[in-house]
């Protein structure tokens, strides 16, 4: 569904994003995983047209993302950026619903979708007339990713989405967004930092480093056949407290 | 790219539409049958200028008076023009000042000179407003002194002039010379401070204008400059060569005068009003029944009359310049905002326009648009340009960068954009930048009554004229309350335009 070819991105001087291949086939759930600063969010920004490419082209569902179809192609894709970026001075219900309304569709559809997402997120209904400053962390992200979702679209882009949030509550999400995820059987690109939420969420792994795809595959493969010391590395640095934590609790 | 063109091409319309409203304004002062006389910003010029009015007013014609326009070239400018028909000029003023490129040396080369530029001149009115040495009468009576020749009699004279009369060459070095003055006793000091002086008998002669109001009111004699040593500053009726047909009955009437004020009777009546508060309509209307015999039907304005009025004005002036302002430093903002050259020349070129002293914004306007309320609705909206514009750009430029983003990525275009989330997450900025813009316009507007724009600078400047701390605090107290009544409306607005999410960010950021 979506074929990245020879993709790559500078900003002045330093490479953000090295010529870099790509392809996520429809129901698959692709996780960037990597150190900060290594360009995972600049490849999804790339995705969602946000940015243009220095060289390379993306391809969605055949067609090749350019400045006349990228509008078009933005409403099949759901974006949570990292930041969350709710607007503020909107209610919950109207930041949810702002691109619907602002396409004219159904005052009945929406409200149905809006139901739809509240009971998919679990928010409670009373959230929906609030302000993004009125929410917890938490119900931000959740809030965030009804507006991503409620437009149907294809593929889900999702930057972080549990970044930010204590232990209970990203464990919660966790576990919710991967049955939304499976439910809904979305086309999923999804950054973390986290290897064990990547574990937990990913067909694929894709690790990177400085801008270059180090190793693509389950993370089984990243595990046992590590194509560099690095995914080594990158893998026991954030196994070992824990596995010292369990050896501690023994 | 499609917004940046609808932007311009509205913008261009309203720039249009702001033209035209300002240039029928300008064409409407112009009726047919009605005459305008205009005055300096001094009392004597505004005494003679009531009298043009109450001459002009006898033929039935209806009459207006632009009084206080600041200085001589403002209104040679504004007859050159035909926004005023006639004004009181001094001949010196013309050969020294105006047409002092020309190098004119006669009487009948200055006649010829205006003659060229549609213009005519009465014969002197009578007295003759130069540099004058004088004496308290009695002490000159005693001593038998009638002119400055005389005073080389008394060499213990001490003398008190003006810093500007003691440093000039033509001031005092010169006379000096001329005169071969004497006098070692001679103190540069402020002009009060040197009527005062001879008052008391501490100086025995002063530097003064000929017809000072307090030469009437100290007592003093003027003493004769029998070696022609200062320039002639005889006043005379500036009018236009048109009005001879327009009005014929008109210039009969302003030629009444001349020769009919004397040094002696133009003090008295500049002391009348300085001295006494009598207004110059008052004034002029009493000269004009002793001399001419002319019963004048006149109107002083009461203080609420003339509130009233100031207010009309300088509401008027205020409202339509911030107005406009606003549609289109808004636009403007939003633009320098999206495209980072085209903002920065908006910005600097907003920003040049503000370090334009306010008073220097107003004369600059004079000749684009004449005098009156257009060129300072003009002004105006210049200088309330800069703080919205500036603010709109920065409230724009400060949503964070995530917001903006998600907006993209969401797929609104970019006009949906700026109407749904950029316009109203910059709404406290923008209502900030009106909000200043329009107390600086209020300020500012008292400075329209230097081009005759009237509005509540019209009793500050005559306060001024004639140090009187009522008038003067009869258009400064409305000013500030104006002001902070702007202030606070736009703090209601804002109450009522601000999105309800900011507003809890507000409360929760306290
Ligand atoms: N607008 C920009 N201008 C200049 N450099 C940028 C810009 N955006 C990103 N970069 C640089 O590009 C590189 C990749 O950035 P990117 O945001 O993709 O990292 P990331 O992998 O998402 O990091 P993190 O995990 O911290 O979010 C970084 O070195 C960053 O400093
Ligand atoms: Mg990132």
């Amino acid at each position: 569904m979506l074929v990245i070819s020879q993709i790559s991105k500078r900003y002045g001087d330093s490479p953000a994003l090295a010529s870099t291949d790509l392809q996520v086939s429809t129901g698959e759930t692709l996780v960037l995983i990597g150190p900060s600063g290594c360009g995972k969010s600049t490849l999804l920004r790339l995705i969602a047209g946000l940015i243009q490419p220095d060289a390379g082209s993306i391809t969605f569902e055949g067609s090749q993302l350019s400045s006349e179809n990228i509008f078009q192609i933005r409403q099949r894709m759901g974006y949570v950026i990292q930041e969350g970026g709710l607007f503020p001075h909107l209610s919950v219900r109207d930041n949810v619903t702002v691109m619907a309304r602002y396409l004219r569709r159904d005052a009945r559809w929406i409200d149905s979708r809006l139901n739809e997402l509240t009971q998919l997120v679990q928010l409670p209904a009373e959230m929906l007339k609030r302000f993004p400053a009125e929410l917890s962390g938490g119900q931000r992200q959740r809030v965030s990713l009804m507006r991503a979702l409620m437009l149907e679209p294809d593929l889900l882009l999702l930057d972080e989405p549990l970044g930010a949030l204590d232990p209970m509550i990203r464990y919660e999400l966790q576990q919710e967004l991967k049955a939304i995820f499976s439910q809904l059987c979305k086309t999923v690109i999804m950054v973390t930092h986290d290897i064990a939420e990547a574990a937990f969420f990913g067909q694929t792994l894709v690790l990177m480093r400085d801008g270059h795809i180090i190793q693509a595959g389950p993370f089984k493969e990243l595990a046992q056949t590590p194509a560099e010391p690095f995914v080594e590395r990158f893998i026991s640095a954030q196994r070992e407290p824990m596995a010292q934590l369990i050896e501690a609790l023994k | 790219m499609i917004t940046k063109q609808r932007i311009g091409v509205v913008l261009l319309g309203f720039f249009a539409l702001l033209i035209s409203t300002v240039s029928s304004i300008v064409a409407g002062t112009e009726k047919p049958l009605s005459i305008t006389v205009g005055s300096k910003a001094f009392t004597e010029s505004v005494i003679l200028g009531e009298m043009l009015k109450h001459l002009a007013g006898q033929t039935g014609i209806a009459t207006h008076h632009q009084r206080e326009l600041g200085g001589s070239r403002v209104l040679w400018n504004a007859l050159l023009s035909g926004e005023i028909d006639a004004y009181p000029e001094y001949n010196g003023t013309l050969l020294q000042e105006i047409l002092v490129k020309e190098n004119l040396k006669t009487e009948a080369e200055l006649k010829q000179a205006l003659t060229e530029r549609g213009l005519r001149m009465t014969t002197p009115l009578g007295f003759n407003n130069t540099y004058a040495l004088g004496m308290k009468a009695e002490l000159a009576e005693r001593f038998k002194i009638h002119t400055i020749s005389d005073l080389k009699n008394h060499p213990e004279f001490v003398l008190g002039f003006s810093n500007e009369f003691m440093d000039r060459a033509d001031g005092w070095p010169g006379l000096q010379q001329r005169y071969q003055l004497p006098q070692k006793k001679v103190r540069g000091l402020d002009h009060n401070l040197a009527y005062r002086g001879i008052n008391s008998g501490s100086l025995q002669a002063i530097d003064l204008y000929a017809t000072d109001a307090e030469i009437a009111y100290y007592k003093l004699r003027t003493l004769e400059d029998d070696l022609n040593y200062f320039p002639v500053y005889n006043a005379v009726i500036l009018y236009r060569a048109d009005l001879e047909q327009r009005a014929p009955e008109v210039v009969v009437m302003f030629n009444q005068l001349a020769g009919s004020i004397d040094a002696l009777t133009m003090s008295k009546m500049n002391f009348q009003v300085k001295q006494n508060n009598e207004p110059e309509s008052t004034v002029a209307a009493g000269f004009l029944q002793q001399t001419l015999n002319m019963d004048v039907d006149y109107q002083v304005q009461t203080v609420w009359q003339r509130f009233v009025k100031h207010s009309g004005e300088h509401l008027l002036l205020v409202g339509i310049s911030l107005s406009a302002a606003i549609i289109f430093a808004v636009p403007l903002g939003i633009l320098a905002a999206h495209n980072e050259r085209l903002g920065s020349i908006v910005l600097s070129v907003a920003g040049i326009v503000q370090t334009i002293p306010a008073l220097a914004l107003f004369v600059f306007m004079i000749p684009l648009l004449g005098i009156g309320g257009p060129p300072a609705i003009m002004a105006l909206f210049l200088y309330s340009l800069l703080p919205i514009i500036r603010n709109t750009y920065a409230g724009i430029k400060d949503i964070p960068p995530a917001i903006i983003e998600s907006a993209q990525a969401l797929g609104l275009p970019s006009r949906a954009r700026l109407r749904i989330v950029e316009l109203p997450l910059a709404t406290r900025a923008i209502l900030a930048g009106i909000k200043t813009s329009a107390v600086i316009n209020v300020g500012t507007a008292s400075l329209s009554a230097l081009i005759g724009a009237g509005g509540y600078g019209q009793p500050i400047l005559t306060g001024i004229r004639l140090d009187n701390i009522g008038l003067i605090l009869e258009g400064a107290i409305p000013a500030a309350v104006l002001a902070l009544l702007v202030q606070a409306l736009f703090e209601l607005i804002e109450r009522g335009l601000l999105p309800k999410g900011l507003r809890i960010k507000a409360l929760g950021a306290r």
